[in-house]
């Protein structure tokens, strides 16, 4: 896909990186007094009632800052979806606040024009064209620029099938179109719900790439939920990890992983350098190595009590968790049994 | 509000398949009754002719023909079927395509809301006075082909009344396209299904309709005949009255209904009516704007 926002290599930017120009990037002063782009505030949502009563959202705090990728990770059924919904005031927190640039979103169409959203997979007005659709929301949200849709539906690879019935389109298709109709308001938030279900992996890596470019190049705040922990990775600053409707971590991803990252060291005797690490960290003896579970700043201790005690110290190699390890770790449940296959 | 209401104009306009079969049916099925009925076969058969010749045009009946039909009862009630089918698509569509939740966040609900009903009245507005129009000039058609007299001259017409007549029946239309759009909502609100919709929207105007049966029968059982005037509190009783009164200028005696006394004055059914409409809009807007749009 040339000639579109898909193009640009941003694939060397890595989460270390990302994490250092955030940190070395010197704030304005009047974002120093901006409100989060996003704020929930002991945010609650129950569907139902009696038997049926189902707490989707429970408790839920959370902050993020303008101009930040902020991922939003969950099993499915965390809450994720309720949670975006109630940001776009399509459903009603039952107790709490939600707050987008520091005001109330309920009843608040105007703030919801700062705000482009792609809500649990595209969906449209099948009879008519993509073209034909963008149009109409750009029209219901008092944002109508015809040259406007014409640079979303090249930047997002859909200018050539812009004038077919959308019932023709695939799941990939409706998609990009659900990006570009993210975009029609030029908003300054962005929420988009897993935005890369249906997309084959090129298209899946463009994504990427147009999400970092929206935050880079634009400015712009994205909250991106998504399941596929790789694509988070990649892209966000920051992320939040819900589970059963509460909020089990959150924090920036290099700090995430770097908390959770596993030193292993090739060492001799291994069993005197065990008996000296173990009272501190938690470690697991394979050989001549040992693999202990610390953070890459304890690197220097570590090192120094094993040469202090005449243990020798052959490589050290920090290795990074993965955000599925730390994802998984944190929401950990007791999964089913699957049940067993009958006999023939 | 005005491009919430484009929006939603685009909108209804580009399904195609529902404007041609559940709007445009009325003007398209006039035309083809007048070419084939009161054209073609007096034309064709010298006996037909005949008859039509026997038969007084005037332009003036031929264009509120289709007004009056709406707005009588029962007949209004099975007309506006399609219409019905039209307005579910408009509000149960939203649902079960899942697109309110893209257009939801940037109006005001209650803008949405009234833009649809808005929308659809106007549509359904303008299939009829195409109707009506296209009646009227088979009227004159027939009449310059037959050489029979089209009337009534603009001379001997009291043109001030007409004009009031015929706006006043466009005017009581809308309205019962309204209360009919309304209910429609309250359905597609909770069913979010387009055939659900539909089926239970027909399935109020029938029960409207049978409800004076019922209550016919229910009076002769409990030998209360005077039970059946339970049905001037429905909205069809109250647009088929006022259009007798303008049209007649006498109140609707329901058809000369067995039992059947209570004709209400003008002014009341008028209000009956503002009460329905108000309730039903205000019911839906309410509910519209408290509802959660989930999938």
């Amino acid at each position: 896909m040339t000639g579109n926002y898909f193009g640009e290599n941003l694939s060397g930017l890595n989460s270390y990186g990302k994490l250092l120009n955030y940190l070395m990037t010197p704030l304005p002063s009047s974002a120093m007094s901006q409100p989060p782009a996003i704020q929930l505030d002991n945010v609650s949502k129950t569907f139902g009632r009696g038997r049926k009563r189902v707490e989707a959202v429970r408790q839920l705090s959370l902050e993020v800052s303008a101009g930040q990728v902020f991922g939003f990770l969950g099993p499915n059924g965390a809450g994720k979806s309720s949670t975006i919904r109630m940001m776009m005031d399509l459903i009603r927190p039952s107790t709490g606040t939600v707050l987008l640039y520091g005001r109330p979103v309920p009843n608040n169409p105007a703030l919801l024009r700062r705000v482009g959203a792609l809500v649990e997979g595209a969906a449209f007005y099948d009879f008519l064209t993509g073209r034909k659709n963008l149009e109409i929301l750009a029209r219901t949200g008092d944002c109508y620029d015809p040259a406007r849709i014409e640079s979303l539906l090249a930047q997002v690879g859909m200018a050539d099938r812009a004038d077919r019935l959308v019932q023709g389109y695939s799941t990939g298709m409706k998609q990009r179109l659900g990006l570009a109709a993210a975009l029609l308001n030029d908003p300054d938030l962005v929420i988009l719900d897993e935005p890369t279900n249906g997309l084959d992996p090129a298209g899946i890596q463009d994504v990427r790439h147009f999400i970092r470019n929206l935050a880079e190049k634009q400015g712009k705040t994205i909250f991106l939920s998504s399941h596929l922990l790789s694509e988070v990775e990649q892209v966000c600053d920051q992320v939040a990890i819900i589970h059963n409707g509460r909020l089990v971590q959150t924090g920036h991803v290099a700090e995430l992983l770097s908390a959770q990252a596993i030193i292993r060291l090739e060492v001799a005797p291994a069993d005197r350098a065990l008996g000296l690490l173990q009272p501190r960290w938690e470690v697991v003896a394979n050989g001549r190595w040992l693999e202990v579970q610390a953070v890459r700043e304890d690197v220097p201790e570590m090192v120094q009590r094993l040469v202090a005690a005449e243990v020798q110290v052959f490589q050290v190699v920090v290795q990074q968790q993965s955000l599925e390890a730390l994802f998984m770790a944190a929401t950990a449940v007791v999964q089913p049994q699957p049940e067993e296959a009958p006999h023939a | 509000m005005r491009s919430a209401f484009a929006a939603e104009w685009r909108k209804l306009l580009g399904h195609t398949k529902a404007v041609s079969f559940l709007v445009l049916i009325y003007p398209v099925a006039a035309l083809v009754i007048l070419l084939l009925l009161q054209i073609l076969f007096p034309v064709l058969v010298e006996r037909a002719r005949e008859m039509m010749r026997e038969m007084p045009i005037s332009w003036t009946n031929d264009l509120l023909w289709i007004w009056n039909a709406m707005n009588s009862f029962p007949g209004g009630t099975f007309l506006r079927m399609p219409f019905i089918a039209f307005i579910a698509i408009g509000f149960a569509g939203e649902y079960q395509w899942g697109t309110w939740k893209n257009i939801v966040p940037r109006q005001s609900r209650a803008r949405l809301i009234l833009a649809k009903f808005l929308v659809l009245g106007l549509l359904i507005l303008l299939s009829l006075l195409l109707t009506s129009l296209v009646m009227a000039s088979g009227g004159w058609l027939r009449a310059a082909l037959l050489d029979i007299p089209f009337g009534p001259a603009l001379v001997d017409l009291d043109l001030g009344s007409f004009l009031q007549g015929v706006v006043l029946q466009i005017l009581l239309t809308f309205v019962g396209t309204l209360i009919v759009a309304s209910y429609a909502a309250l359905i597609a609100m909770y069913s979010r299904s387009i055939v659900a919709t539909l089926l239970l929207s027909v399935g109020v105007g029938i029960v409207e309709y049978a409800s004076s049966l019922l209550l016919l029968v229910l009076g002769q059982v409990l030998q209360r005949p005077n039970l059946v005037n339970i049905i001037v509190v429905t909205p069809s009783y109250n647009l088929d009255n006022v259009r007798s009164w303008v049209v007649n200028g006498v109140g609707s005696s329901f058809g000369g209904f067995p039992g059947f006394t209570a004709v209400l004055p003008l002014w009341l059914s008028v209000l009956i009516l503002l009460v329905w409409l108000g309730g039903l809009l205000g019911g839906t807007a309410v509910l519209f704007r408290r509802q959660d749009i989930t999938s």
